[in-house]
């Protein structure tokens, strides 16, 4: 429940923090003195109906950026892991290869050995 | 085979922190003492953002890829939220990149590059997708903020209109008050009269005395009753209470010089009611004893002179005329066959058709003034333009007439003179009165410019309906001549208080220009081709630059600096007065046209307050009248001047 503003400037700032235009709340302001209070949380209310409103809009704002970031999550992942797989591809090939030419040298070394015997 | 799991720790729920290699630190081994199965899946551990990470979250995401695409090399990184046992983990994946598997492998360093390529592209997807849920969600919010503003400012009409109408209503019902208080004091008077009228002379004489040292004790300021008893002793002196003839011109006399003001001396005006006019030896005391029934709601009459002598002049005309017309109540009776043409020159000012009208009227015949029957115009009237000017200030107090007349302006009758106006309760308001629309758009264009002609002029009726006011400033009823007078004459200028520098210094030029134009009229006489008017604020400050005209706009500022020197006022004025065409072509043709209709006035006489001008061939005159503040328009027929007769 809103209670009437003391004074036209705390009238005039909370409708300026709830969006409402400058002008308009400088108007209501200098009306201060001839609006009933309950005229005063008339128009309060009014600016933080449009308040709650906004604050709507703004969660599903973040709803929307949130799955935005979560499929580029996913995504960016997914992307990771499959490059890790092949990082890893990479270096297996590479590792059995380098396995193979230590095999072709120990073979050599093998076959030079069973010669010289 | 060794699984690959990606790894997001606790620390990377507070989006500030993490980075690529945090995010998605891979390992080539599960971390020890946890499986793949144990990790937190990527569902499970999404950030959550914060509400100051959405504030801003094109810039928060550009930063969170760049930061990972940064930092995406070969050295698989390091977590600044991680534990010992990712530490462990760590240490071991540095140990793998310490036995050679940094960077040196080209087939990685391509990997890397594609890598990169494909991470930068989701990026780019993922920031022009938020984008636009930012773009939507400031429209939505900017819709939002004009939805509800707008819903105020109606909220907000609607109070003011209340207030509006609220005020109103208590205008009217003090106005309805004013009337029954009026009425009563009428009444009051009409008794003290009647009672009056019937004691024997003396004692007659003795109690117009007392009113009138009662009454001026009411109206005069800062004098006690005693202090105005014995002024009047003084003044009038006892002997001549015997003579009631001597007395009435004691009377007047002192009527005339009672104002006690200044203000008052200057603005003297007399109101009069004729009603109770029966005994014509004693009109003119009973007159000025009536002076002090301004209030009284019927048949009041309003003279308006620019100087007493004017003032008295008129009434000198009621007096020997005996042109009182009475009803059976005592009312004047109104005048019912006012020529058309007569309303016509008297400025469609139709109030004017009644008794007071009919009285000078009568009065005129007396003197061997005639009217013309078709036109209305005065015929071998010594000082026409005067004269004239009296007329339209006489005004009546016929509150049905102040009707007829609103009614009249609100229903286009006079609109073609006056423009349509905008009526709210008693009010009707004119702006741009007397110029066209395409005169309007171009003095509208040219409000910036020191000098403006846009005319708003406002008429309402007193509170007593008596009169019907017009001014664009505080209004009383003695405003009301002049503005018509102004507004009908000339149809063009402006009646607002000087708001610039710039325009109180222009009009403390004319000012001067104006006196010393008044004094001095007969060096001015030449080729000038302009009207000037001028008129003053309720304080008397110089207002502004009403109208100049000219046949076009650089004759009549060239007449206008031609003038101004000729005064060696100014040899240079600074700033420089802006002139305009203050008439159109219409105008103008209106103005000749009244000019030449109106050829039978004299106005030599009008000392130090004629000043002649020439234009198209037709000789005019200005008439500067500094007392009423206005500026009146007449014409000299340059063959046939009349002669003066006063």
């Amino acid at each position: 429940m809103i209670s009437a503003p003391s004074t036209p400037g705390e009238f005039n700032f909370f409708l300026c923090e709830c969006g409402v235009e400058k002008e308009i709340a400088s108007h209501a302001a200098t009306l201060f003195d001839v609006l009933s209070p309950e005229e005063r949380v008339h128009i309060m209310n009014l600016a933080e109906k449009a308040q709650k409103r906004k604050e709507s809009i703004q969660t599903q704002y973040e709803q929307s950026v949130s799955g935005v970031l979560t499929r580029f999550d996913h995504n960016i992942s997914l992307l990771a892991r499959n490059y890790d797989t092949k990082f890893r591809i990479n270096r297996e090939e590479k590792s059995r290869e380098k396995d193979k030419n230590e095999l072709a040298k120990l073979e050599g070394k093998l076959s030079s050995t069973a010669q010289g015997s | 085979m060794q699984r690959h799991t990606i790894c997001l720790p606790a620390s990377l729920q507070n989006p500030r922190i993490f980075s690529f290699r945090e995010r998605f630190l891979i390992f080539e081994t599960p971390p020890e003492g946890k499986t793949a199965e144990s990790q937190p899946t990527l569902q499970e551990a999404k950030p959550r953002f914060t509400q100051d990470d959405l504030i801003s979250p094109d810039k928060k995401l550009k930063n969170i890829v760049d930061d990972k695409v940064k930092k995406l090399d070969y050295t698989w990184g390091y977590h600044s939220g991680a534990d010992d046992k990712d530490k462990a983990n760590l240490e071991k994946m540095q140990a793998w990149e310490k036995q050679g598997e940094k960077n040196e492998d080209a087939e990685e360093k391509k990997l890397m590059g594609e890598f990169l390529k494909e991470a930068d592209g989701l990026k780019t997807k993922a920031d022009g997708g938020i984008k636009g849920l930012t773009a939507e969600k400031q429209k939505d919010d900017k819709e939002v903020n004009a939805i509800v503003s707008r819903v105020i400012e109606e909220f907000l009409q609607t109070v003011e209109q209340k207030i509006s109408a609220a005020n109103r209503d208590a205008q009217t019902a003090y106005a309805g008050q004013e009337t029954q208080m009026a009425n009563a004091q009428s009444e009051e008077y009409s008794r003290e009269t009647e009672s009056i009228l019937s004691l024997p002379k003396q004692q007659r004489i003795n109690k117009f005395k007392e009113l009138l040292v009662k009454r001026l004790s009411l109206e005069t300021a800062g004098l006690s009753t005693e202090e105005v008893a014995s002024w009047v002793d003084n003044t009038i002196g006892n002997s001549d209470w015997k003579d009631e003839k001597k007395f009435a011109e004691k009377l007047k006399n002192l009527v005339e010089s009672a104002i006690p003001t200044k203000d008052e001396q200057k603005d003297a005006s007399l109101y009069l009611t004729t009603r109770g006019m029966k005994d014509p030896d004693t009109n003119l005391c009973y007159l000025f004893a009536m002076r002090f029934e301004v209030k009284g709601p019927n048949n009041v009459c309003l003279i308006d002179g620019k100087t007493k002598a004017d003032e008295n002049q008129i009434l000198h005309f009621l007096r020997i005329s005996g042109a009182t017309r009475f009803d059976e109540s005592g009312n004047l009776k109104p005048l019912t066959d006012l020529p058309e043409a007569t309303k016509t020159m008297l400025g469609q000012t139709v109030a004017l058709k009644e008794a007071a009208l009919m009285q000078v009227r009568e009065g005129l015949k007396q003197l061997g003034i005639k009217m013309d029957k078709n036109s209305g115009y005065l015929e071998n009237m010594p000082d026409f333009a005067t004269f004239l000017g009296y007329i339209i200030k006489i005004m009546t107090g016929d509150g049905n007439a102040m009707n007829e007349l609103m009614d009249d302006m609100e229903s286009n009758r006079l609109a073609k003179l006056f423009g349509k106006g905008e009526k709210s309760g008693t009010e009707i308001t004119f702006k741009g009165a007397g110029l066209t629309d395409k005169d309007k758009d171009k003095l509208g264009k040219d409000e910036s410019k020191g000098l403006r002609k846009m005319l708003v002029m406002k008429l309402m009726k007193s509170n007593d309906n008596r009169t019907l006011i017009a001014s664009g400033e505080e209004i009383s009823d003695n405003k009301f001549a002049s503005g018509v007078l102004t507004l009908t004459i000339k149809k063009a200028g402006e009646i607002r208080p000087a708001q610039t520098e710039a325009e109180r210094k222009n009009a403390e030029i004319l000012e001067k220009l104006v006196q010393k134009i008044s004094g001095d009229s007969a060096q001015l006489t030449g080729n000038l081709n302009a009207v000037i008017a001028f008129i003053k604020s309720p304080e008397q400050r110089p207002q502004s630059l009403l109208a100049i005209e000219g046949v076009t706009k650089e004759t009549a500022q060239k007449s206008l600096v031609k003038i101004l020197q000729k005064t060696d006022l100014f040899v240079s004025i600074t700033p420089p007065l802006e002139l305009k065409d203050a008439f159109t072509k219409e105008q103008k043709e209106e103005l000749r046209t009244y000019f030449e209709s109106s050829g039978k006035s004299q106005l030599k006489d009008m000392k130090g307050k004629l000043f002649e001008i020439s234009f198209d061939s037709v000789k005019h005159a200005l008439v500067f009248t500094q007392e009423t503040t206005t500026v009146e328009i007449t014409y000299t027929p340059p063959a046939t001047p009349q002669a003066n007769s006063k």
